[in-house]
């Protein structure tokens, strides 16, 4: 063999050992990858994403949860619920507590956000602080003290409105106040998580923008409307898609512990009134048909997110 | 003299401001405020105070009362079971889940990251009922593992330990695992150091929600001696009117105790880890 030919030699053999080290890392990292991932997703395997699939099989049948029997009955469930009542006015309601957090979740700690940022300049850590501490209270705990801040005899929002000499309404018996009261509680909740997430983003924007707007005499709103709006328009698409999932099921709680539903169907949503027919009337069909509708409008709205936020970047 | 006006404009307009925010504060501080001195109220106090807060007489009667009714320190117990266990379980699995996430180059990782994500948006209302019905083939109705299972399927941590973990320098692993240091020593020694206020954080976060936890508990628990603090209130709802308002107060204020102590305890970081904005990719 000639100097050259064992130089080559060598070199492939370098070339074959690099291979299969890196091969055997490759090896190695595919395991440990695998051995870190799959605790947590063999948890959301057995319980989100089999339960969906079996929710998808339940719409299609009539079964009441104990008897070995179940019947297919195709989308005879579907058609069932989109003619029941209740069900119907529970979307009703679902659309309005919708509304209600949009405004108290949404829009006001927004401007809430906005304000501690460049409209005041000091106290920011000691308001952020509190205003997040009851998205840290129970959902139920918050419930039961909300109904009695609203009792309509001895509470102090109607001794406040007597005060100024209006005659408060029974909050808690009338359709349309307790619909109010039990958005207030989810408000409560929701409220301070988002104005954290709010305030992240507008302590992005860069200050010079907004002290340039400010020398220039800018409006307050027109600053929000224009500079501070479109450059965490991102943020507010997310903090809008989570606060309409919150919509659908942070009044469950609320419902159960003050109404349960009542009165007549006033104040149910539609999870409370899946949970009916699932854990009341043992209607497992109409309960997972129920349950597939809210999955596809929450779906819904994540995809509109997704389109929105890839126009969002594309222009900018 | 125009800067001095211009200067009382702008703290004119500051005032207003703020007091709009603590107008705020007050309104979602006044439930709180309202159920813990209502806890020290006579019944007739509660009944006639209307908007004042603080009791004309103190009393302790509300909470001997409670504890008379209720064993207080079994209910807690059992929340501190459910939550702690809730809590560690899921760190543990979000830790490694983020680890890999980050740190083990593999062509699956945003892909499998998406799913997590995806999950987040799924609403509860549609894996309560087989989720119910998965446990009682499992046998696991009316127990506590029956309370924690499910709720160890939640991407929360998993997606702000990941946020904290993708600000740790990718190189220093990579320097390590020249070295041939294994991934676990990588986690424990290098990278969970680094990201302790985020690991804080969501320990608490995770904490308190289980302990909050009402309807999935509200489902599963039967027994008396398996109830929690939090499902303890249904015990005194649907008394409106009735005799129990200043025990209902009394309880309620015991079952926020240690959110609230926990959350004095590490608020700084807790909304830090929020703060560090998790949505932008």
């Amino acid at each position: 063999m000639t100097k050259e030919e064992r130089q080559v030699e060598r070199a492939a053999m370098r070339e074959e050992k690099r291979i299969v080290r890196h091969a055997n890392r490759k090896h190695r990292n595919a395991i440990a990858f695998t051995l870190f991932l799959a605790p947590a997703t063999i948890a959301f395997l057995v319980f989100v994403v089999w339960p969906v699939m079996y929710n998808i099989y339940l719409s299609f049948l009539e079964w009441n949860m104990v008897s070995p029997d179940k019947e297919f009955v195709g989308f005879a469930n579907y058609l069932k619920i989109f003619t029941d009542a209740p069900f119907l006015q529970s979307l009703r309601n679902s659309g309005v507590y919708i509304l209600i957090l949009l405004i108290s979740c949404m829009i006001f700690p927004y401007f809430i956000s906005f304000a501690m940022v460049h409209l005041v300049n000091k106290g920011q850590q000691v308001y952020r602080s509190i205003l997040f501490f009851p998205s840290l209270v129970s959902l139920a705990v918050c419930a039961v003290v909300m109904s009695f801040v609203f009792n309509f005899m001895t509470g102090p929002v109607n001794a406040l409105l007597k005060s100024v000499g209006i005659r408060g309404p029974n909050w808690l018996n009338t359709g349309g106040y307790i619909l109010f009261v039990i958005g207030m509680v989810a408000t409560w909740k929701i409220f301070g998580y988002n104005l954290i997430i709010f305030l992240a983003a507008i302590l992005e924007v860069p200050v010079e923008l907004i002290e340039a707007a400010k020398l220039e005499k800018a409006s307050k709103f027109k600053i929000f409307w224009r500079i501070i709006f479109p450059l965490t328009s991102s943020t507010a698409f997310y903090v809008f898609v989570i606060t309409f999932s919150h919509a659908l099921s942070y009044v469950f709680t609320p419902i159960s512990v003050i109404t349960a539903g009542g009165p007549n169907y006033k104040s149910t949503n539609v999870v409370y009134q899946i949970y009916e027919y699932a854990f009341k009337n043992f209607q497992s069909g109409r309960a997972a048909a129920a349950a597939i509708f809210t999955l596809i409008l929450v779906m819904f709205v994540v995809v509109l997110y997704q389109a929105l936020e890839k126009k969002v970047h594309y222009e900018n | 003299m125009k800067i001095n006006a211009r200067t009382i404009k702008r703290g004119g307009g500051q005032i207003f401001w703020h007091l709009i925010i603590i107008l705020t504060v007050c309104i979602f501080l006044y439930p709180l405020l309202y159920m813990f001195f209502s806890s020290f109220k006579e019944l007739k106090d509660i009944f006639t105070a209307g908007v004042r807060l603080l009791p004309k007489k103190w009393i302790d009667t509300n909470y001997s009362s409670v504890f008379n009714k209720l064993d207080v320190p079994r209910l807690l117990f059992n929340s501190l079971v459910i939550a702690g266990l809730t809590m560690t379980v899921k760190m543990l699995t979000s830790i490694l889940a983020a680890y890999g996430l980050v740190f083990i180059p593999n062509r699956h990782s945003s892909k499998i990251f998406y799913f997590f994500v995806v999950t987040m948006f799924v609403p509860f209302s549609v894996i309560m009922l087989p989720n119910y019905l998965t446990l009682t083939k499992l046998n696991l109705i009316n127990t506590l593992i029956g309370v924690v299972l499910p709720q160890l399927a939640d991407a929360t941590a998993i997606f702000r330990i990941r946020q904290a973990m993708r600000c740790v320098p990718i190189s220093l692993i990579e320097a390590a695992r020249l070295d041939k240091v294994p991934h676990m020593t990588c986690l424990r020694k290098i990278v969970l150091p680094l990201v302790r206020p985020a690991v804080v954080s969501m320990a608490i976060f995770l904490f308190v929600n289980s302990w909050n936890e009402y309807f999935w508990p509200l489902l599963i628990l039967r027994s008396n001696e398996l109830q929690t603090i939090t499902l303890a209130t249904k015990y005194f709802s649907g008394t409106e009117g009735s005799t129990g308002w200043g025990n209902v107060m009394a309880l309620a204020s015991i079952s926020i105790a240690l959110p609230l102590i926990l959350y004095l305890f590490a608020q700084r970081t807790i909304i830090s880890t929020f703060m560090s904005s998790g949505i932008k990719e």
